[in-house]
């Protein structure tokens, strides 16, 4: 918000029973944050869209129940010249039937500072990373200029001063569930009309050079920073939970009001916090197994099943599997809108947390997979599927050309040593699997396994080094000596002398 | 051409004249006119409240509404420092200055001057080159007020697709360029500010005249 506040406007009733624990909510969540304001507002819950943010760039309403739509919400944020998606809301009584009454409180406090902090976090929403929509049927230009028919859809921009090319990444298009992203040259095109917003791309992008309305990577990082930062008397389980899917579960509740009377289905044990994502296509392995190594004790994801319009349910499905293997089932769980009791699969009992490992959240793959897995250093790992890859160099072939690391998105692959030693190195922490190195590699050395091994862990060791040739004349370096043996394995019919010219002198030698 | 119509070219209008006005040299005149009309323009941009760029506009407005004798010196003082010194790292405010090494400056300016002639405009010989920020946004400008003027719905959507192309075709292919190297050049600054709202409102104006043929009933 370029430095301005954010208010959140919380509901005196907050749905935990009574003003005295809708003032606790707000005594905790004040000086949470900087720019953050908190105001009890009587009864909001009965008219929200009345809310006032009151000179504030953002506005967060903290509510009984699911509150207004998305469009509603972009509405009030018109009416108060606010960005469009500057204001968002917290649906509380989801909170408090996550948990028991006693925890509601701290909850619902850090669960507000997650998505303040995400408005706090984000400035004026790039007009690329949002696709303007007048409402549908018969839309009047009058119905325009009085702003009642405008809304903004999310979608993807990349910014191509950041991006590494479709050449050498194209990570985004593999990602993108719905074929939004197309790998034009020389960078990777969205489809606004076809993107959904899900942000996938966001934390597929490996240098961060990928946008979504509402969710930037630096607005995703905030969300869980929030929630890794908050000062926990008992540290929850954290559920990842997709905001249309958090929606419909608190429809389906009805309004939410009276928690106390009305229990949940999470009623003992530390409970759950949320974090709010556009989708759980957006949600990777690393970003599970992040929330354990930050102390979580569980990790959860709520998403909207079979009705995804990103169609996340295969995808995520997977990712929990290889969070589980990793963590152990007991400490991962997956609940959908669209089963007949959303929330029953967060009710089974919450092992004790391990330690906080103090890691900062990371957005982006595979640096998030990497640095989780290398806090949590679980034994003896071996792990098929997941986001990373090992590649696996047959070194008596490979000739030091450096090619594959030309086309490494990942920076997985680098030479280091070149002019004395040259080495190929690589560090599997940061292989995604995508296979470039092994499509470009001249000799056909390279294979990659999408796998998580002992290697992954091992961090950055040289595959090959070899010695350098040099220039007869000057002592420049030439090429490796693997690759000048190769090039007289190649040319066996050439004429010494040329041989010696190619391999034995540098480019500025040649010519003399 | 009904109110209608009009309502929404007008204020496009203005937002556009308002810019290219805040991207000319800010002489001492020009610049108290514009601190001058600055509240009565927020006034004529309400239409236009509501869509994604007008918080950062309006914000625009109100910081010109109360600029300072020392701010409009400091305003006039980075101008001159960016766009008048010839500085080596400077950003020069033209669109020929932004489109790779290999462009003919010439041909370049000549291209955006071959389009004000295709739309029946001729430069001031004694104005700013065709291809400076200001005096393509005042072209826009134009083009908007021809458009509210437009004696039938034909015409008015021609010349929304005359300044659809113009977008996509000049401003929209360098101006983001531009103000990411102002922005790192002064940072803060009301330069830098006017240049961001400039990207942020044609930017949005390009999307908003995608989505109106299918509001236009």
């Amino acid at each position: 918000m370029d430095g301005r506040e954010v208010l959140v406007a919380c509901c005196d009733r907050a749905h935990v029973g009574d003003a005295e624990a809708a003032r606790a909510i707000a005594e905790l969540l004040a000086g949470a944050l900087e720019g953050l304001r908190v105001e009890l507002v009587a009864d909001l819950c009965a008219d929200p869209a009345g809310a006032e943010p009151n000179g504030a760039g953002g506005l967060v309403l903290g509510l009984c129940g699911p509150g207004p739509s998305s469009a509603d919400l972009q509405a009030l944020a018109r009416r108060h010249d606010l960005d469009p998606f500057a204001v968002e809301a917290v649906d509380l009584g989801l909170l408090a039937r996550l948990g028991p009454p006693s925890s509601v409180p701290e909850r619902a406090a850090a669960a507000l500072a997650s998505t303040a902090g995400a408005l706090l976090a984000g400035g004026p929403t790039p007009p690329g990373r949002m696709r303007l929509r007048l409402g549908g049927g018969e839309v009047s230009r009058r119905g325009l200029l009085a702003g009642a028919a405008v809304t903004y859809r999310p979608v993807a921009r990349i910014e191509q001063q950041v991006c590494l090319g479709s050449e050498r990444c194209g990570l985004c298009v593999a990602a993108c569930p719905v074929g939004a992203i197309t790998r034009s040259h020389p960078f990777p095109s969205v489809d606004t009309d076809a993107c959904v917003g899900c942000a996938a791309c966001v934390s597929a992008c490996p240098v961060d050079a990928v946008g979504v309305g509402g969710a930037a990577s630096e607005q995703l990082e905030a969300r869980m920073d929030a929630v890794w930062a908050w000062p926990w008397r008992e540290r929850p389980g954290l559920l990842f939970a997709c905001r249309g899917a958090a929606r419909a579960v608190g429809l389906e509740a009805g309004p939410g009001e009276g928690a106390s009377d009305d229990a949940g289905p999470v009623q003992a044990g530390p409970g759950w916090v949320s974090v709010l994502v556009p989708c759980l296509a957006a949600v990777t392995e690393g970003w599970l197994l992040q929330a354990v190594a930050a102390g979580a004790p569980a990790v959860a994801v709520l998403g909207c099943g079979e009705r995804c319009g990103a169609g996340s349910l295969p995808r995520t499905a997977e990712r929990l599997a290889y969070a589980a293997a990793v963590l152990g089932p007991e400490r991962v769980r997956s609940a959908r809108a669209d089963a007949p009791e959303p929330l029953a699969p967060l009710a089974a009992p919450i092992p004790p947390a391990g330690p906080a490992r103090g890691i900062p959240p990371l957005v982006h793959e595979p640096q998030a997979t990497g640095a989780a897995l290398e806090a949590l250093a679980p034994p003896e790992l071996d792990l098929q599927g997941g986001p990373l890859g090992v590649p696996s160099v047959r070194t008596d072939g490979c000739t030091l050309c450096g090619t594959c690391t030309t086309v490494c998105p990942t920076d997985a692959l680098r030479m280091e040593g070149e002019g004395e030693a040259p080495a190929l190195t690589l560090d599997a922490a940061r292989c995604v699997a995508c296979g470039h190195c092994a499509e470009i590699c001249p000799e056909r050395v390279v294979t990659v396994l999408r796998r998580t091994g002992p290697e992954t862990l091992a961090g950055r060791r040289v595959l090959k080094r070899a010695e350098v040739g040099r220039c007869r004349r000057c002592g420049a370096p030439v090429a490796p000596e693997p690759m000048l043996a190769r090039i007289r394995e190649l040319l066996p019919e050439e004429s010494p002398a040329l041989l010696e010219v190619l391999t034995g002198l540098c480019l500025d030698c040649r010519g003399r | 051409m009904s109110g209608e119509e009009r309502g929404l070219a007008e204020p496009r209008a203005a937002a556009y004249r308002v810019l290219a006005s805040a991207l000319l040299p800010p002489t001492p005149e020009r610049l108290a006119t514009l601190v001058a009309a600055a509240p009565e323009l927020v006034a004529l941009l309400e239409p236009l409240r509501g869509l994604a760029f007008h918080p950062a506009l309006r914000a625009l407005l109100e910081r010109l509404a109360g600029l300072s004798a020392e701010e409009a010196e400091e305003h006039r003082r980075t101008y001159a420092t960016l766009f008048v010194s010839g500085r080596r790292s400077s950003p020069p405010p033209y669109e020929s200055a932004h489109l790779g090494p290999d462009t003919d400056v010439a041909m370049a300016a000549a291209a955006v001057d071959a389009a004000y002639r295709s739309a029946g405009l001729v430069l001031d010989a004694e104005g700013e080159a065709p291809d400076h920020v200001a005096v393509e946004l005042d072209f826009l400008s134009a083009l908007c007020a021809r458009e509210a003027e437009a004696p039938a719905p034909a015409e008015a959507e021609r010349l929304r697709r005359l300044q659809r192309a113009f977008l996509l075709a000049h401003p929209l292919r360098w101006l983001p360029r531009f103000a990411e190297a102002v922005a790192a050049q002064a940072p803060g600054t009301l330069l830098a500010q006017t240049v961001e709202v400039a990207v942020r409102y044609v930017e949005h104006d390009a999307a908003l005249l995608d989505s109106l043929p299918a509001a236009a009933g």
